[in-house]
């Protein structure tokens, strides 16, 4: 099995890439209203009910009156004030997410999330299989709707920057394609920000560059651009030119798996919270290396720190760590993690911590080796039993089911996958 | 001034001293062989400080010592035709070289900077607690080459690890040499009865330098040659070649404790029949991890192989086996590694001893009853 194959690049020269973005609508709180039908036609708000919590999804009535994810609930209160608050059950949204997930994989291999509620759909070369990329996006909705009862939104396009536009563009319960031909002209009228990399700092630059639309940045010069923005310039000129050649990569693909998160409140380095959060992010980490028959040799730790730069942005450390061995197993990362926290000096506070696994390798067709057999591996066989059950227990029961006494990761802010 | 030497002999002297150069060096002289005219002979060195050979190659004629690049040599003298080349040295360490109707200008190095063959470091021995190595094997050529080609391969090819980055040599009783060479995941052990053999401590003997060593001993041959560890080198001389390198340093791993005592089940199979059902199964193996299968029922060994996305293979094998089935899987390249050292023939068998599909496999041969080798298993 090749997991170094670029599944994008190959096919490019011949034929244009067929990319699906999917996307549930407002995903957490349709579950709900789906689990409780009395909440149907009603503003309903997902989102954490602690002092700096954060709307983390809010349904189409809920949105009519302003309300947006990431929005203080306090805010959200005062804009819709009947809304109905509910505090969000990760496990149901997994579980639910699981089914979506498999729904996707029937229509490809590659597909990779991004997050519980949308992902890349790779469906280049499928024609014959599934006839004609719309009418496949148009069987996903159906086939997703009929499995969970809930709505999503699609786009298509030969880059994943477009279908992401487009399935967002398309909401609520939309479907929007658009071919190579057409990606040149559907770009050039779009605002600037639409661009993936464009965040606020950027924004206002090139607001100042009198750079307002996509079509603007694709006119000027690519040197000019690299002495405006750095690097990222040339970057984003490609993007707005309709060059997005970054592949679809499945999950078995991946070269690293991440976890991290922004406190609600800013936490202190030496905090017990935040090797509480260090250890939610190993048993997670592992969690998903386990499912996907993966183990990992190296261990990044990565912290945002609460001191700003300006312009939004805030100092970035990351420290890594490689194992002599590899490891699934998440105390094991945690405790490298909490390693590397424990060598980073100073006194910041401290405003996300993630952690990142690389080096993977396929659990699947291990050699063994002759000199694993001492007392540290039968430590290690055991570990691997406890694993099993536990996950077992987890795939049963959900994942909060069983979870150290020691991992309480704030309910308010959930963990975010990355990459 | 000029030096004349048979074709063919330097060649061949050239051929041996390849194997020593260092093919990406930063240090040019370590790419260069030294040619040191004597009277009726030169001698050929090189080194890459590990490593050293030095052999002699008749010629007449007088000329100073000089170096020159030693593949590029070798490409001249492999390429030309004529029976004799003509050496003559020129200003700056310049050479001439003639053969037949071909003329060469090579630049040389001086020859004052060429490395010394590995020695003795005095005062490095930082372990003075550690009992002193100093052996003698003196064992037929034939012999050694033996117990060299049935363990090297097994040698670890992950510098990272060095101590199994070699082969390592021991006395388990007196009178008895034995060779153990492994890489983590499989390991070859071979021992023979070598009268008066003695050695206190075990030493590693590098992989290179063995398989330099065994390109000048003769597989055919009875002839004894004598192979010397001490302190940190170990040396040999055949004829008028000797090799020097120095040993690993650092700890070989407690190997008894892996080679299992006995096996649960013990099965027969012919060699050919096994190495050939292997070679094909092992066609839908993945180039990554070569894993196939070994399947056993009652009377039957099936070795087979899958892989989702070109196909799959499988074989049946008549073996005398009753218990209840099992499977196990094996990296086809380290069974066959085995089994390729063992001699074909259609006598030929080998013992397969087998216990769980977690726990290391042995195999044996009736022909050679001194040799073991242990292979782990691959969840598949």
């Amino acid at each position: 099995m090749s997991v170094e194959g670029d599944p994008g690049a190959e096919g490019a020269a011949h034929r244009p890439r067929v990319i699906a973005h999917a996307d549930m609508d407002a995903f957490f709180a349709s579950v709900e209203v789906l689990d409780n039908p009395a909440l149907r036609g009603l503003p309903v708000i997902v989102g954490g009910r602690s002092a700096r919590g954060v709307v983390t999804s809010a349904s189409y009535e809920a949105r009519k009156f302003g309300v947006r994810s990431a929005m203080p609930t306090g805010q959200a209160r005062k804009l819709c004030p009947q809304a109905v608050f509910v505090p969000g059950r990760m496990d149901r949204y997994v579980e639910i997410s699981r089914v979506v997930r498999r729904v996707f994989e029937s229509f490809s291999p590659i597909v990779e999330p991004l997050s519980l509620d949308e992902a890349f759909i790779d469906l280049t070369g499928t024609e014959r299989l599934l006839g004609p990329p719309l009418n496949a996006a148009r069987d996903l909705k159906r086939r997703v709707l009929e499995e969970t009862g809930l709505v999503a939104s699609v786009g298509v396009a030969p880059t994943k920057m477009a279908a992401k536009i487009l399935s967002d563009m398309s909401k609520p319960d939309g479907l929007l394609a658009v071919e190579l031909e057409e990606l040149r002209d559907f770009l050039t009228p779009l605002p600037v920000e639409r661009l993936w990399g464009v965040g606020r700092v950027t924004l206002a630059r090139m607001h100042e560059c009198g750079i307002k639309t996509v079509g603007d940045l694709a006119r000027r010069d690519p040197a000019e651009l690299k002495s405006l923005f750095g690097t990222m310039g040339p970057h984003l000129h490609e993007l707005a030119s309709g060059n997005d050649t970054r592949p679809v990569i499945a999950d078995w693909q991946r070269k690293s798996y991440g976890e991290e998160n922004t406190f609600a409140q800013d936490l202190a380095l030496d905090s017990d919270e935040i090797r509480r959060v260090l250890i939610a992010h190993g048993d997670a980490l592992a969690r998903r290396l386990r499912a996907d028959g993966v183990r990992a040799r190296t261990v990044t730790l990565k912290l945002k720190l609460a001191r700003p730069l300006g312009g939004g942005r805030y100092p970035l450390i990351t420290r890594s760590f490689s194992l002599d061995g590899t490891t699934n197993d998440g105390p094991e990362i945690s405790r490298v993690a909490t390693q590397l926290l424990s060598k980073v000096g100073g006194d910041d506070q401290i405003r996300l911590v993630g952690v990142q696994v690389h080096q993977l390798e396929r659990v699947d067709s291990a050699q063994l080796g002759l000199f694993d057999t001492g007392p540290a591996d039968d430590r290690d066989r055991k570990r691997d039993r406890l694993n099993r059950a536990l996950d077992s227990v987890a795939k049963k029961f959900g994942d909060e089911a069983v979870t150290r006494g020691l991992a309480r990761a704030e309910r308010a802010a959930p963990t975010r996958r990355i990459k | 001034m000029g030096l004349s030497i048979e074709r063919a002999s330097l060649l061949s002297g050239l051929g041996l001293v390849q194997g020593i150069v260092e093919r990406r060096t930063t240090v040019p002289i370590l790419g260069h062989v030294l040619i040191e005219p004597d009277g009726n002979a030169l001698t050929l060195s090189a080194t890459d400080l590990e490593v050293g050979i030095r052999t002699q190659v008749a010629c007449s004629g007088k000329e100073k010592s000089l170096t020159l690049n030693a593949r590029k040599l070798f490409e001249i003298v492999r390429e030309t035709e004529g029976d004799e080349v003509a050496l003559t040295s020129l200003d700056n360490d310049w050479v001439e070289l003639k053969c037949g109707r071909a003329k060469f200008k090579m630049m040389g190095l001086d020859p004052r900077s060429f490395p010394a063959m590995p020695s003795q470091s005095a005062g490095k021995d930082s372990t003075p607690a550690k009992k002193q190595l100093k052996a003698e094997l003196t064992i037929p050529a034939a012999v050694l080459a033996g117990m060299i080609d049935k363990t090297i391969f097994a040698v670890s090819p992950d510098e990272a690890r060095y101590n199994l980055s070699g082969v390592f040599v021991e006395s388990n009783a007196p009178g008895s040499a034995r060779m153990v060479a492994t890489d983590g995941h499989r390991l070859a052990m071979i021992e023979r009865e070598i009268p008066g053999f003695r050695m206190e401590t075990g030493a590693i003997i590098p992989r290179k330098g063995l398989s330099e060593l065994r390109k000048i001993l003769d597989e055919s041959s009875d002839a004894e040659v004598r192979l010397n560890l001490e302190g940190q080198l170990a040396y040999l001389k055949r004829g008028t070649t000797e090799i020097s390198m120095r040993l690993v340093e650092g700890e070989f791993p407690d190997y008894r404790g892996v080679i299992p005592k006995q096996s649960r089940y013990k099965i027969t199979v012919k060699r050919d029949l096994l190495f050939a059902a292997i070679k094909r199964a092992a066609i839908f193996s993945s180039e990554r991890y070569h894993g196939v299968k070994f399947a056993l029922s009652a009377g039957t060994l099936t070795v087979s192989s899958t892989s989702p996305e070109t196909g799959e293979a499988s074989e049946s094998l008549d073996v005398d086996f009753k218990s209840e089935e099992f499977a196990i899987g094996f990296n086809a390249a380290y069974v066959q590694d085995a089994l390729g050292v063992i001699p074909p023939g259609n006598d030929s068998t080998v013992e397969l001893g087998l216990s769980d599909d977690v726990s290391p496999g042995v195999i044996r041969t009736e022909s050679d009853q001194q040799y073991t080798y242990v292979v782990m298993p691959m969840r598949l």
